[in-house]
């Protein structure tokens, strides 16, 4: 049996969660950017409220397609045990990874439950009760931040070892999957302040930091079905391109 | 053999360390948050002049100086460790780990002071980046103490000595790239945070 048989398949499950995400977590869920932490809670109410509906939509259907990100993470392990059984066959790292993988998916659907009980009858609950929710829902999805760091990063350093002449996943796109999950770190700042860049919503803690998030996570999705795609081209040639 | 000849007999030339693309992306991202610090700054000049002349420039001078005598360590570690004395290179990393200990030492003082004087991120904007700026590189320091104390146990024991030399002379320069950067951030936020807006 082709060892790689259902790998291409999760693989895509990366390019429909992220497709999902950009539409359902931040369009209609108002995530971009999201409300912003130096709203009174009176002001962050009403348009919690006004946007109740779209909040919704967006939250149920990211619950579930959440899931993705630990199917993907299974097709990321697939790539990490073949360089791994080139090397002696060591599976910690690949082992690193898909646990990360499985706890970044509770980063995905724990908050998105929180914002859905925002959205869920806005008009009889309290403005405060509404918008510390919606604050401990930003707090975990921001702050949980090292359970993707200790995954990605066991990713790019297994990837910097596989000895193949032309490497399954290019050695930058490793180096910039671990820059871009070492960077969280200056979320670490979002809890401290209101406003400002490192604020939930602000210029670095948000723009920057998400915009990296998603360029990654395509730049990943393409290498990953590709090595894939090779892995299978491998199997069954017979012999690996060394 | 000399490098011309090797490359003329159609050896593979050997490719830069691609921890450069990591060190490229983090310096760029340092650049966005001084071009962020200074585009704030030109808001409120007074608050962040006045600010600045609460830190110890004195203190940002030292951990520069403590910084760059132990990249310079590092470095005559890097040399001597292409050279194939792993003895000297281990020591020389242990010399580089010692002085910049001190940097360590420094800035927990400098933030205790500044914390029991109620000094916090939420003071002002200057403050928010003076925390959040020598935090991150804080964090980078520990993370380079890491990667230091690894280099200093020296090439792998038990593996083939042929393979367990030519991996720890790759990581050894990669190594010592990583802390040079760390050096070198620190000199662009004293620069920032301590200088510009002293008396």
């Amino acid at each position: 049996m082709n060892p790689y048989r259902y790998a291409k398949a999760l693989a895509w499950t990366g390019v429909f969660m992220l497709a999902g995400t950009i539409i359902f977590w931040a369009i209609l869920g108002q995530n971009v950017p999201p409300y912003s932490a130096e709203l009174s809670a009176d002001e962050f109410a009403a348009q919690i409220r006004e946007h109740a509906s779209l909040i919704r939509i967006g939250m149920i259907v990211q619950m579930p397609i959440s899931v993705m990100w630990f199917t993907w993470g299974v097709a990321i392990w697939v790539v990490m045990r073949a360089i791994e059984k080139e090397n002696g066959s060591n599976s910690i790292l690949s082992l690193l990874q898909l646990v990360g993988a499985a706890f970044t998916t509770i980063v995905f659907v724990l908050p998105c439950s929180v914002w859905l009980a925002v959205a869920y009858r806005p008009e009889v609950m309290e403005p405060k009760t509404l918008q510390i929710m919606y604050d401990f829902g930003w707090m975990f999805f921001d702050m949980a931040y090292s359970l993707t760091t200790m995954q990605l990063v066991a990713f790019g350093i297994c990837v910097l070892q596989d000895k193949r002449e032309r490497p399954l996943i290019p050695a930058w796109a490793a180096w910039f999957s671990m820059f871009v999950v070492v960077s969280f770190a200056v979320l670490t700042m979002m809890p401290l302040v209101f406003g400002g860049p490192f604020s939930r919503s602000g210029l670095i803690n948000y723009f920057v930091e998400f915009s990296l998030f998603f360029v990654m996570w395509l730049v990943l999705d393409i290498f990953i079905l590709k090595a894939i795609g090779r892995l299978e081209q491998e199997h069954y040639t017979g012999h690996a391109s060394r | 053999m000399p490098a011309a000849e090797l490359a003329a007999a159609g050896a593979p030339r050997e490719r830069a360390p691609a921890i450069w693309i990591f060190i490229a992306l983090d310096c760029s991202s340092f650049g966005l948050f001084f071009v962020v610090f200074m585009a704030q700054r030109l808001g409120q000049p007074a608050l962040f002049d006045h600010s600045s002349q609460q830190l110890y420039t004195a203190l940002g001078f030292l951990n520069a100086c403590i910084l760059i005598t132990s990249s310079w360590l590092v470095a005559w570690a890097n040399v001597v460790g292409r050279q194939g004395d792993f003895a000297q290179a281990k020591k020389l990393i242990a010399w580089g780990m010692a002085v910049a200990a001190c940097f360590g030492l420094v800035k927990g003082y400098e933030y205790y002071e500044k914390l029991s004087s109620g000094v916090t991120v939420s003071t002002n904007e200057f403050f928010t980046f003076y925390y959040a700026l020598t935090g991150i590189h804080f964090v980078h320091y520990l993370v380079g103490m890491v990667i230091l104390g690894v280099l200093a146990q020296g090439p792998h024991p038990y593996a083939p000595p042929d393979q367990a030399h030519a991996s720890y002379r790759k990581w050894l320069e990669g190594g010592s790239l990583y802390w040079h950067m760390v050096d070198l951030l620190w000199i662009f936020i004293f620069s920032l945070l301590y200088l510009v807006g002293a008396r």
